[in-house]
C-alpha cells in the first residue's frame, strides 16, 4: 500500500503553504527522515522530511499552494509502483463516451491501483479556480488573477468576491502616473517583504490596537544587571536589557492569564505557557524567534536561548519550531535609539510591547531633581479583548518588575 | 383594509370584474350550483345567473374549447380546470388553439381567457393531483401564466388577468386558500409580467414561486438572526418572466438559489437559472442553486408528501451552503 505524504502543520495559524522545491525525484528511494521537499508559509521556509521509507511518486507541482492535510505525493513500495502510479491532471478527465471501445472492460488485475488523489485533481492544481463575478472585479481593477491564488477562501479554494475585495483593500495603492522625479531604483515586492507587508495590514485592519506608554526608573535593573555582567564568566552569558524585560514580561503573563490570550475564531483563548516573541532585525525585513515557556525560565536561560535565537535569525537557520506559536511580543527599539513607538500586534496575540532606550533624565524624588536612568515602554493591546483597566494594570506589573526586580522573587518557584 | 383569505381574494376579483363588464362569464365543473369545488367561487351563481355563471360536464377540454369559442365571439371567459393535473386532457385547447388563434388569424381575434386551474401540492391527495406544471404552459408562446402566492396578488393578477387581452393560465395553490391578508377595499391590479420583491437583502437572491414564496420569507428571518440578508423575490407571473427584476438582484447579491414545488428537471427553476448565467454571469460568486422536490410522483398521504417539498429549514440550509 502506498503512503499519502502530507502536508504537516507547522503552527498555530498556518493554513496553507507553497511547495517550493522537491528534493528527490519520482521512483527514487527514500528513507524515513531524509528531506523531501520544501515548503514556504508566510511565516518561514521549512523542510519536510519523510516519515517512513518508500520510492517516492510526486502528484504536487512546484510552486503549487496546499492547505495543511493535503497530500501532494505517495510514498510506493516499489520504484515499478511509483514510476507507474496515476499522476491526476487535468488530462486525466475522459468525458464519457470518448473512451475507445476496447479500454472500457473490466480493469485486469495488472492494472495500477486506483490512486486516491485522482479524486481531488484540481486542487491545488495550475489552474485558478475563480468565480465569474470576482473575476471582473480583479479585471476591472486591472489585478492579475494569478496574484490571488494563495487567497481563495471559497470551494476547493475557489477566490469569491470577498477575497478579491480584501485583496484590494490591503493592497497598497498604486503609484501615482505622474513621475514627481525617475524612479532610482524598483523591485518586485516578494518573499518575506511581501509577507510582512501583507500581515502588517491584516494586523492593522482585523484588530483595535491602542497602545500605552510608561516611563520607567530602570536604576534597579541597571545595578542588577552590573553585577550580573560582572559575574558573565561564571553565568556563561552576558545577560542584556531585552532578557530582563522577557523575564519580567513572562512573569506578568502569568499573573496576567488575560493578556496572554487571543482571539481565534469566535473563541477567546487564554494561554497557560508566556512563549515571548523577540523581534530581531534582518538585512531586508524581521523576524520574531520566540522564547517558549519563558515564565518557566531563569533569567540566565533566557539570556542563553535569546542569544542562540538572534543568532540562527541572522543566520537564516531558524526552525519553524523556534517560530511558532508566540504569545506575546518584545520589540527593543531602544537599541537604535527609539524612545516609543507604536507596536503592531503580531495577530493572533493580543499584546506587544515596545522597548526604549535606556537615556539619563531629571526626574523628580522626594522634591528634588535627580538624575535617573529612564526607559519608556509602548504597549500596544487588542482593545477587543483588552480593557484599558486590565492594560493599565499590566503596565503597572511591568513597570513594578523592572523598577524593582527583586519583586520577581514573590513569584519564583 | 379588511382581512380577506386567498380563496375569498379571487371571488371578490371575479365577483368585481363580472360587476365591471358583462361580457365577463365563468365556465367550469361546479362552479355554480356547488360554489365550486374548492369553495372558490361561492356567490357568484347568485349574483349573476346561469348565464353567466355555468356548470359543465366532466370534459377538460370542451370546458375550454368552450371557452374559446366563446373569447373568439366577443366574451371574456374565465374557465375552470379542477385540478392541474388534468391538462393533459386539454392542452391541445390551451396549446394549440387558444395560444395560437390570435396569431394565426393575424390578429382578427383577440383570446381574453383565463384559465383558472389549481395545484394541491402538499395535500396529501396523491399522484393525480399534487403536480405543479408550470412548465407545461410557460414552454408555450401565446400563453401566460400566473401563480400568485399571497391573497392581494391573487385578487390583483385575477382581475388583471380578466382584462388582458391574452389567454392567462392561472394557477391557485390550493394550500395557500386559507392564508390571510389585509387587503384594500376598492380597485387593486397587479400588472402581469411584474416580480415583487418581498424581502430585500443584499447576501444572496431566493426567488420563490408559489407555497414556497412564505418558506423562503421564514427561511430569511432565521438566516437573518445569522447575519446573512436573503432577498426573497417572488416572480408571480411564470410566463412572462420578469427576468430584469431578478438579474438586478442576482447583480447585488452575486448569488441565486431557486426554490419551487414543481420539479427540477426541465423545471421554473432551470429556466431563472439559465436567465442569471446568459446575463448576469459576471455577477455570479457560486454556481446558481435549484431546490425542489425529488423527481418522483407525489406518494398518497399528507405524511410523505410534505417531506417532499423544500420548506424553511432546508432553503435555509441551502443558502448557508451557497454562502460558504
Amino acid at each position: 500500500m502506498a503512503k499519502e505524504i502530507t502536508i504537516p502543520k507547522l503552527g498555530l495559524t498556518m493554513v496553507d503553504c507553497t511547495l517550493v522545491e522537491w528534493m528527490k525525484n519520482d521512483g527514487d528511494e527514500v528513507a524515513a527522515g531524509e528531506v523531501l521537499y520544501a515548503v514556504e508559509t508566510d511565516k518561514i521556509s521549512n523542510e519536510i522530511e519523510a516519515e517512513s521509507n518508500g520510492f517516492l511518486q510526486r502528484t504536487a507541482e512546484i510552486d503549487s499552494v496546499h492547505g495543511v492535510g493535503s497530500v501532494v505525493g505517495f510514498l510506493h513500495e516499489t520504484k515499478e509502483q511509483a514510476l507507474s502510479a496515476e499522476k491526476p491532471s487535468a488530462g486525466d478527465v475522459t468525458v464519457e463516451g470518448s473512451q475507445p471501445e476496447e479500454a472500457g472492460g473490466i480493469a485486469t488485475t495488472d492494472a495500477p491501483p486506483k490512486n486516491p488523489v485522482s479524486m481531488q485533481a484540481g486542487q491545488g492544481s495550475a489552474r485558478l479556480l475563480i468565480s465569474p463575478v470576482a473575476r471582473a472585479i480583479a479585471d476591472k481593477a486591472g489585478l492579475h488573477a494569478k496574484e490571488l491564488k494563495r487567497e481563495g477562501s471559497g470551494p476547493g479554494g475557489a477566490v469569491l468576491k470577498r477575497d478579491v475585495e480584501r485583496h484590494l483593500q490591503t493592497a497598497v495603492p498604486a503609484r501615482p502616473s505622474e513621475k514627481a522625479t525617475d524612479s532610482v531604483n524598483s523591485r518586485p515586492l516578494k518573499g518575506m517583504r511581501k509577507t510582512i507587508a501583507k500581515r502588517m495590514m491584516e494586523s492593522l485592519q482585523s484588530t483595535a490596537q491602542m497602545t500605552a506608554f510608561a516611563r520607567v526608573d530602570m536604576s534597579g535593573t541597571v545595578r542588577l544587571r552590573e553585577e550580573l555582567v560582572a559575574r558573565e564568566a561564571d553565568l556563561g552569558i552576558r545577560v542584556t536589557y531585552t532578557d530582563f524585560v522577557v523575564k519580567a514580561v513572562a512573569t506578568a503573563l502569568s499573573q496576567m492569564p488575560g493578556i496572554n490570550a487571543a482571539i481565534i475564531g469566535d473563541e477567546i483563548v487564554e494561554w497557560s505557557d508566556a512563549n515571548v516573541g523577540i523581534a530581531v532585525a534582518l538585512v531586508d525585513g524581521l523576524i520574531v524567534p520566540v522564547i517558549h515557556r519563558a515564565n518557566h525560565k531563569s533569567l540566565v536561560e533566557i539570556a542563553s536561548e535569546r542569544s542562540a535565537l538572534v543568532d540562527k535569525a541572522r543566520g537564516g537557520s531558524l526552525s519553524a519550531e523556534d517560530l511558532r506559536d508566540g504569545t506575546f511580543s518584545v520589540s527593543n527599539f531602544g537599541s537604535y535609539g527609539g524612545d516609543f513607538e507604536t507596536p503592531i500586534l503580531n495577530p493572533p496575540q493580543s499584546a506587544m510591547l515596545g522597548v526604549g532606550q535606556i537615556t539619563d533624565e531629571p526626574v523628580v524624588r522626594d522634591g528634588e531633581i535627580v538624575i535617573r536612568p529612564m526607559m519608556m515602554l509602548s504597549m500596544t493591546f487588542d482593545h477587543r479583548l483588552i480593557d484599558g483597566a486590565d492594560a493599565g494594570r499590566f503596565r503597572a506589573l511591568l513597570r513594578s518588575y523592572l523598577e524593582n526586580p527583586a519583586l520577581q522573587m514573590a513569584e519564583l518557584r | 383594509m379588511a382581512p380577506k383569505n386567498y380563496c375569498w381574494a379571487l371571488i371578490d376579483a371575479i365577483r368585481e370584474e363580472m360587476e365591471r363588464d358583462d361580457d365577463v362569464v365563468l365556465i367550469g365543473e361546479d362552479v355554480g350550483a356547488a360554489g365550486g369545488a374548492f369553495g372558490a367561487s361561492r356567490g357568484l351563481l347568485d349574483a349573476f345567473g346561469p348565464m353567466r355563471v355555468r356548470d359543465t360536464p366532466i370534459s377538460e377540454e370542451i370546458i375550454v374549447g368552450l371557452g374559446v369559442g366563446a373569447a373568439m365571439t366577443g366574451k371574456r371567459p374565465i374557465v375552470e380546470i379542477m385540478f392541474m393535473d388534468f391538462f393533459g386532457l386539454c392542452l391541445d385547447q390551451i396549446c394549440n388553439q387558444a395560444a395560437k388563434m390570435h396569431y394565426m388569424y393575424n390578429g382578427a381575434f383577440k383570446m381574453p381567457l383565463v384559465i383558472r386551474t389549481s395545484t394541491a401540492v402538499e395535500m396529501g391527495i396523491g399522484p393525480h393531483h399534487s403536480q405543479l406544471l408550470e412548465s407545461w404552459v410557460g414552454h408555450v408562446p401565446g400563453l401566460k401564466v400566473v401563480m400568485p402566492s399571497t391573497p392581494r396578488d391573487a385578487k390583483g393578477l385575477m382581475k388583471a388577468a380578466i382584462r388582458d387581452d391574452n389567454p392567462v393560465v392561472f394557477i391557485e395553490h390550493l394550500a395557500l386558500h386559507r392564508n390571510k391578508e389585509d387587503i384594500d377595499e376598492g380597485e387593486l391590479l397587479v400588472p402581469l409580467g411584474k416580480a415583487d420583491v418581498k424581502r430585500k437583502g443584499r447576501d444572496v437572491t431566493v426567488v420563490a414561486t408559489g407555497l414556497m414564496v412564505a418558506r423562503a420569507l421564514d427561511a430569511a428571518e432565521t438566516l437573518a438572526k445569522d447575519g446573512i440578508e436573503t432577498e426573497v423575490i417572488d416572480p408571480r407571473t411564470i410566463s412572462p418572466l420578469d427576468i430584469d427584476t431578478i438579474v438586478a438582484s442576482v447583480e447585488k447579491t452575486n448569488r441565486a438559489l431557486v426554490v419551487t414545488s414543481s420539479m427540477k428537471q426541465f423545471g421554473f427553476g432551470s429556466e431563472v437559472s439559465a436567465e442569471i448565467m446568459e446575463r448576469a454571469f459576471f455577477h455570479l460568486d457560486a454556481p446558481v442553486q435549484r431546490l425542489t422536490p425529488p423527481f418522483t410522483p407525489a406518494p398518497f398521504g399528507k405524511h410523505f408528501d410534505e417531506y417532499l417539498n423544500p420548506n424553511a429549514g432546508s432553503i435555509a440550509d441551502a443558502v448557508r451552503a451557497m454562502l460558504k
